[in-house]
């Protein structure tokens, strides 16, 4: 052969190997949304129901000043200076934060959620470590942001943001404040028009909000919450609707309501969830007395400790009567219909059609992930944006869902630690799974309830969505059995309890006011 | 003298890559020449390193990965050979409730090419080889499964220097080098954690370098083949394994790892051969710390006469 045609046949397989190239995509670390005007402003939000604080004026803030206050026209001065001297960089920031900055908090919930979502390592000697809150920095690091404490964190977060929200429109349309591009043609505004008053700022009283919230729930994080928050303000100032004092108020407002909720957080019964082995050992009796069977751990070393078998003790935001919606008893261990749920356990993995591996990873969610309560926030924020909801209907989806999730999940795990049901890979020999089997009782599927938690309130906030949410659910429930650990009844009474837990919540949001 | 070929299959650590020895070495058949091989492997550990932190893990136990690689490579001209395998790969652990997978992995595609070839004096004679080559996944396998994954789901494509020196007594010392550029991977999922939340569901798979040395020996009119091998595999980015973690595909993996091979012909052409290799890694970074014992059965013979009269 030529030279030449050597040459000719490496640049023919590069071609070849080339053609099989994928693109190499962006990795982005959020999720990309736009400016877009509300579909509507609300105007009567200042009337709703809150979740937790007594009345929409129960902080006050101060009077506005008028327009021929020096001091206030010093604000626009100051405004469109930032504005005028804005680097692309600062614009892509506040583009970034956008004019509906709580679901970028909400995101960075999530990324927190998936960088504390680590079981502790075992010790030497074979036990298990446990996060402290007292010793946050200390291993294994505090919190553990495991799908309970997922769950919870999300709904603090949100049922605050709420109430924040309720209580900054309510002022807004007792002073009326334009937009600060109105008031002075020298502000332009990066934003866009907007008819909603400025003051105070809903996206101040939002970040303030989630940085009390978050700084509370995660100790270690608090510098880059502070940089997030920092950050977050000087968008909104850029943006050019709010000036500094719009900014003062609402950041008021936020801290001021996030007090109420973190004090609601220190007795609510999470600091009890991870029962000590004494408490745990005596819960898990009491299924075998009633019930003759029980949930094992069979990690190696075995965690002999399930997670947070006190979790169904802590306080819920809408249920009141756990026991009455606790799943029905599982099938007995020697019962046809269990035997036959196991044997399709054994079929599916033994034929695991690509498609059904494809659910079970995509719904999978486990550690150093934001949880399956994480998922549904990812979901719910997409659908409130293309909805184009204001700042206070964003706040009112994601608290009615994050409350129907963390309610779906404490009585999910009440129902869990009642039956203490076991786990596919123990009561079939040599069973091989395709996920990781989690450290607790089995019956009803965590993922299954929390889904049918979050698809039924957001159905409900999206009625012409509710097929998609609900066959979303659907697929998150079956994807625990296609990861082979969980029996179907498992999946199946997971979601009728999460449906439950959502129907109560949309009863309880039917009546906040909100049309 | 007989162009000879050897081939060995090295599944390293959860670097999940399967290389052909044929790719590392510095022999080439002759134009027409086929040969055909399978390749059985066994890859072990009980240790990995979780970032830079050598542990155990109980829910592993053992890992073993094995592989089956069928393989055929061709003679296009002397200077040219042209290389294609695709390993058929078992993943177990003997620990934990986890499950393995089976199914081919990676189909390689090589062209290996002497570029030069002369004499030095003294009995010494000095060779350089280049090769190109890349692989693409056979099938749209599980990438995200750790360890158990057949492979990391991503194609690549690399080019290898290879410089051989040799002396008339049948001694040898061979440096090579190869750069890997390797393309990004698709995951069953839209989010991961690399130090931050990626909302994507598309991983970066960094590239790679591998370089290294073998000093060995040729004895019996060239029939045995005898070596030691050390070498340096080191991904340039990505994700450290952090404490109790689940890999992601894109960790970085590093392994220093030393090996030996013996590769004997039964009789000359067309000559039915056997290969083995042992190899050790005794250093790596989010890796199995991974003992790999393989052997092969090679068959070469001439399929198409070698009627050109072109220079060797």
């Amino acid at each position: 052969m030529k030279p030449n045609n050597i040459i000719k046949s490496l640049a023919l397989f590069s071609l070849l190997a080339v053609s099989f190239w994928g693109c190499e995509d962006e990795y982005l670390d959020h999720v990309p949304y736009s400016i877009y005007e509300w579909a509507d402003n609300d105007a009567d939000g200042g009337q709703w129901k809150p979740i937790l604080i007594s009345s929409p004026t129960q902080f006050e803030i101060p009077i506005p000043s008028p327009f021929t206050d020096a001091a206030y026209q010093k604000e626009w001065q100051d405004a469109a200076t930032l504005i005028a001297n804005a680097t692309q960089s600062d614009k892509d920031e506040a583009l970034y934060w956008g004019n509906n900055p709580m679901v970028r908090w909400n995101e960075i919930t999530r990324e927190l959620a998936a960088k504390y979502n680590l079981a502790p390592a075992p010790n030497p000697d074979g036990t298990y470590p446990v996060p402290s809150a007292a010793n946050p920095g200390v291993y294994p690091y505090f919190p553990w942001t495991h799908p309970p404490f997922a769950s919870r964190m999300y709904a603090y977060l949100s049922a605050a943001t709420f109430d924040a929200m309720i209580v900054a429109w309510n002022a807004k349309y007792k002073y009326n404040r334009p937009a600060a591009y109105k008031n002075n043609s020298d502000i332009v505004p990066l934003f866009g028009q907007t008819t909603l008053p400025s003051y105070p700022s809903d996206g101040a009283a939002a970040a303030a909000c989630a940085k009390a919230i978050l700084q509370a729930m995660f100790p270690l994080e608090k510098d880059f919450i502070n940089e997030r928050y920092d950050n977050c303000l000087k968008a909104i100032k850029i943006g050019g609707h709010n000036v500094q004092s719009d900014i003062d108020a609402g950041a008021l407002i936020g801290q001021n309501v996030a007090v109420e909720f973190i004090n609601r957080s220190k007795t609510d019964g999470m600091s009890k969830a991870q029962a000590p082995k004494v408490v745990a050992d005596s819960i898990k009796n009491a299924a075998i007395a009633r019930y003759g069977w029980f949930y094992q751990n069979l990690e190696v070393p075995e965690r002999k400790i399930g997670l947070n078998a006190m979790f169904g003790q802590v306080k819920t935001w809408t249920v009141t009567n756990l026991e009455a919606i606790r799943s029905p008893i599982p099938p007995s261990l020697d019962s046809e219909r269990f035997k036959k749920s196991a044997q399709d356990l054994v079929d599916i993995q033994a034929n695991l059609t690509k498609d059904q591996r494809r659910i079970a990873n995509f719904w999978s969610d486990g550690t150093n992930t934001y949880t399956p309560p994480g998922h549904w926030n990812r979901i719910a924020c997409d659908a409130i944006m293309e909805a184009q909801m204001n700042p206070l209907r964003t706040a009112r989806t994601l608290a009615y869902m994050n409350m129907a999730i963390q309610d779906a999940g404490i009585a999910c795990w009440e129902t869990k630690y009642h039956y203490h049901y076991p786990r596919p890979n123990q009561k079939i020999e040599g069973f091989k799974t395709l996920l990781g089997t989690p450290n607790f009782p089995g019956y009803v599927s965590g993922h299954s309830t929390f889904s049918a938690g979050a698809a039924g309130v957001l159905a409900y906030i999206f009625p012409n969505k509710k097929a998609t949410f609900e066959a979303w659910a659907d697929e998150a429930s079956k994807s625990r059995i296609y990861g082979g650990i969980h029996f179907d009844f498992d999946c199946t009474e997971g979601l009728i309890l999460g449906y439950k837990v959502a129907d109560i919540t949309i009863e309880r949001a039917k009546a906040d006011g909100a049309k | 003298m007989h162009r000879i070929l050897t081939i060995l299959v090295l599944i390293t650590f959860v670097v999940q890559k399967s290389d052909a020895q044929t790719t590392l070495d510095a022999e080439l058949m002759d134009k027409g020449q086929l040969c055909s091989a399978l390749i059985y492997s066994s890859d072990k550990w009980n240790q990995y390193w979780e970032g830079q932190t050598l542990i155990s893990n109980g829910n592993i136990g053992t890992f073993e990965r094995k592989a089956y690689t069928p393989m055929v490579a061709y003679g296009i001209t002397n200077h040219i050979n042209f290389i294609a395998m695709a390993p058929y790969m078992q993943t177990s652990t003997t620990g934990g409730t986890v499950r393995g997978y089976d199914g081919f992995q990676d189909f390689n595609l090589a062209l290996k090419s002497r570029i030069f070839n002369k004499s030095l004096g003294g009995g010494l004679k000095v060779a350089l080889l280049g090769i190109i080559g890349g692989s693409i996944p056979t099938q749209h396998y599980n990438n995200d499964a750790g360890p158990t994954s057949l492979g990391l789901g991503c194609p690549e494509i690399y080019g290898r220097a290879i410089v051989n020196l040799e002396h008339t007594s049948g001694l040898f010392l061979r440096p090579y080098a190869s750069y890997h550029y390797r393309s990004d991977a698709a995951l069953e999922r839209n989010f991961y954690y690399t130090g931050q939340g990626i909302y994507s569901d598309r991983i970066d798979i960094e590239d790679n370098n591998l370089v290294g040395a073998a000093l060995g020996v040729f004895l019996f009119d060239r029939l045995l083949r005898f070596e030691a091998d050390a070498r340096y595999f080191n991904t340039l980015g990505g994700t450290d394994i952090r404490r109790n973690e689940m890999p992601l595909a894109n960790a970085q993996m590093d392994a220093k790892s030393l090996s030996i091979l013996a590769r004997y012909y039964l009789h000359p052409m067309p000559s039915l051969g056997l290969v083995a290799n042992y190899s050790q890694v005794w250093e790596g970074r989010n890796v199995g710390k991974s003992s790999t014992f393989s052997v092969g059965l090679t068959y070469q013979f001439q399929l198409i006469k070698n009627s050109t009269n072109e220079t060797k």
